[in-house]
């Protein structure tokens, strides 16, 4: 495999399909990104809109159907589970609920130290290393979790996803079950972190100002469907798609109104079968938006947007 | 905490430890030498004494044979003690493992141990372990009292097998395990890791409380014979035997009948102290498991 590779990974097309009762449900539908070496990616989106399946398909946790997976510029898409071993300490993953991220049952240390049981290393040292690097005294790798307040655990469990010293870790809403103030101290944790460890983030995250706060590049996800992608500043500053206005609660432009009027509108009551999935929601929704499905196309150098106004 | 001051944490919990500690030892202590309990012998027979009343010389009396119910009762424990958590303890293994294989490995193998659990299931438990040892004890009297447990392990089993399954679903899916997947921990590694350690507690209260049931059940086959054969003292078959001499000679049925109840009573106490200290919300978590 070639040791050179533009991102640290590269995904290509994914396709992730679940079978809910005889009903077929793509979760996640012809989904592309790019996260470089240092970088952090966010992926915007409500709940139920794929993002989380999009992280655990990444982390091939899931059946993938459709598309490539490219780690390091190796394709890790078809690698068995007894070859993926050697990869899964590259890639790590930190939870949303810290109560039920950790096994109530074993050590913090035990806990902190799982990663590298396959590696067969017992890495004493480490957990106290990386609870140094989390803010934690190293002496709590004896107690149980229950002693730990959320944030202190989201600490521990984010401390377990450094052990293993990986290139690459998911962050699967990771302030979405905590206070409002310890929010804001796991956030500068992780930037800390990234600074000193050089890791690639993949956030996953509903939040907005958690998204512009942490993110180099963001892609905005509704319904399996990336809608609008591009930089973090050019996405949260000037939204495009009607859907991440809504998230953003911004009001539309006058130009946007004015692309809107071009557009014809759409006859109440027809439930669109094709086109935009976003259409039944949209207040922008034109007669095209039902019918045919929008791509997602260059507005500017750091933007795509998938929307007929555009 | 330690074992001890959980034990002093809950007066049912302390009880039913007594009493549980109580008969094991006086079973091990039967087992050994009868002698040091009691002067009699369980199995002479005496008619010159037979149907006396209980007195000092005789605390539970004598049977219609002049046989010392008391020395019976205590030369009746070291089976009548043992024998429950054998079947408890083979009951729990099978089922778990079977359990522990339909929850985790899911799909058509799920599929198919559950509607052979059910097979069991159909019938009510104490009449399926009845013909068992029945047709089983007849042709192999001497072997009955082994029949009559495998009757009872086949009966109790499926239970096992049920709530191990809703447990491993359970833990399978919370988001530890899928950290340790992320890890590249393979199945039985999280089995083990995880999964076991996280089910554990529950299945010993489970068991716990299982022993009454299964000391009646037990008592039930032996009372219709099922159990050791003649003269091996059994509480079940005493009661039985017992029962002609009723209403007057009560004492030769009743004290052993006592001593079944207290057994039962004893693993009910420690089962709920122990469910409470578990699980101090209420404890409808293990009887929902149990319904």
């Amino acid at each position: 495999m070639p040791a050179t590779y533009t991102n640290l990974l590269q995904v290509e097309n994914l396709e992730v399909e679940f079978n809910a009762g005889g009903r077929i449900i793509r979760a996640v539908d012809g989904v592309s990104l790019g996260i470089g070496e240092g970088e952090t990616f966010t992926v915007i989106g409500e709940s139920g809109s794929g993002k989380s399946t999009l992280a655990l398909a990444i982390l091939k946790l899931i059946k993938i159907k459709e598309g490539r997976i490219i780690f390091k510029g190796e394709d890790i898409t078809n690698l068995k589970e007894s070859q993926m071993r050697s990869i899964r300490k590259e890639m790590q993953i930190v939870l949303q609920d810290p109560y039920l991220s950790l096994d109530p049952r074993l050590r913090v240390g035990d806990i902190i130290r799982e990663p590298l049981l396959p590696l067969g290393e017992k890495g004493e040292e480490k957990v106290g290393e990386v609870l140094n690097l989390v803010g934690l005294d190293p002496g709590v790798a004896t107690r149980f979790p229950h002693e730990f307040s959320g944030g202190q655990r989201q600490r521990i469990a984010i401390a377990r996803s450094l052990i293993s010293d990986p290139k690459f870790i998911v962050l699967d809403e990771p302030t979405s079950n905590l206070d409002v103030s310890i929010q804001a101290q796991i956030l500068n944790l992780l930037l800390d972190i990234q600074e000193k460890r050089k890791v690639s983030y993949l956030l996953i995250t509903h939040n907005m100002l958690v998204a512009k706060y942490m993110s180099d590049n963001v892609a905005v996800m509704y319904s399996g469907k990336i809608v609008e992608r591009g930089s973090a500043r050019e996405v949260i500053g000037k939204p495009l798609h009607p859907y991440t206005m809504e998230l953003l609660n911004v009001t539309p432009t006058k130009g946007f109104m004015e692309r809107i009027r071009k557009l014809e509108f759409i006859q109440e009551g027809e439930v669109p079968v094709k086109g935009c999935r976003y259409a039944n929601r949209c207040r922008f929704a034109k007669e095209v938006c039902r019918t045919t499905e929008p791509v997602l196309k260059r507005v500017s150098q750091d933007h795509e947007v998938a929307c007929f106004l555009y | 905490m330690s074992a001890r001051t959980v034990l002093l944490s809950s007066k049912t919990l302390l009880a039913g430890a007594v009493i549980i500690v109580g008969f094991i030892v006086l079973a091990i202590i039967s087992a050994l030498d009868l002698k040091l309990l009691t002067p009699y012998d369980p199995n002479k027979i005496n008619f010159a004494l037979a149907n006396l009343p209980p007195s000092t010389a005789h605390l539970f009396g004598t049977d219609s044979e002049g046989r010392d119910v008391f020395t019976r009762v205590l030369a009746a424990l070291p089976n009548d003690v043992a024998i429950p958590y054998i079947i408890a303890g083979a009951s729990a293994l099978i089922g778990g493992l079977v359990g522990m294989i339909s929850g985790y490995v899911g799909g058509l193998v799920d599929e198919g141990l559950m509607r052979f659990t059910d097979i069991f299931l159909a019938f009510p438990g104490i009449l399926l372990a009845l013909a068992i040892s029945t047709i089983l004890g007849q042709t192999h009297v001497a072997e009955r009292l082994y029949f009559s447990m495998i009757a009872l392990i086949v009966v109790n089993w499926p239970i096992y097998a049920r709530l191990v399954r809703s447990q491993v679903l359970q833990v399978r899916g919370m988001p530890y395990i899928t950290l340790a997947k992320a890890a590249g921990l393979t199945r039985w590694e999280i089995m083990r890791r995880h999964i076991i350690p996280n089910i554990l507690s529950l299945v010993i209260v489970y068991i716990t409380l299982d022993m009454g049931t299964i000391i009646l059940f037990y008592s039930i086959l032996a009372f219709f014979g099922l159990g050791a054969p003649p003269p091996t003292p059994e509480l079940g078959r005493m009661v039985y035997d017992g029962l002609t001499a009723l209403p007057g000679n009560w004492w030769s049925s009743v004290f052993p009948a006592l001593t079944i109840t207290l057994m039962a009573v004893g693993f009910s106490l420690f089962g709920e102290g122990l469910r409470d200290y578990l699980d101090p919300r209420g404890g409808d978590y293990v009887r929902r498991a149990n319904a």
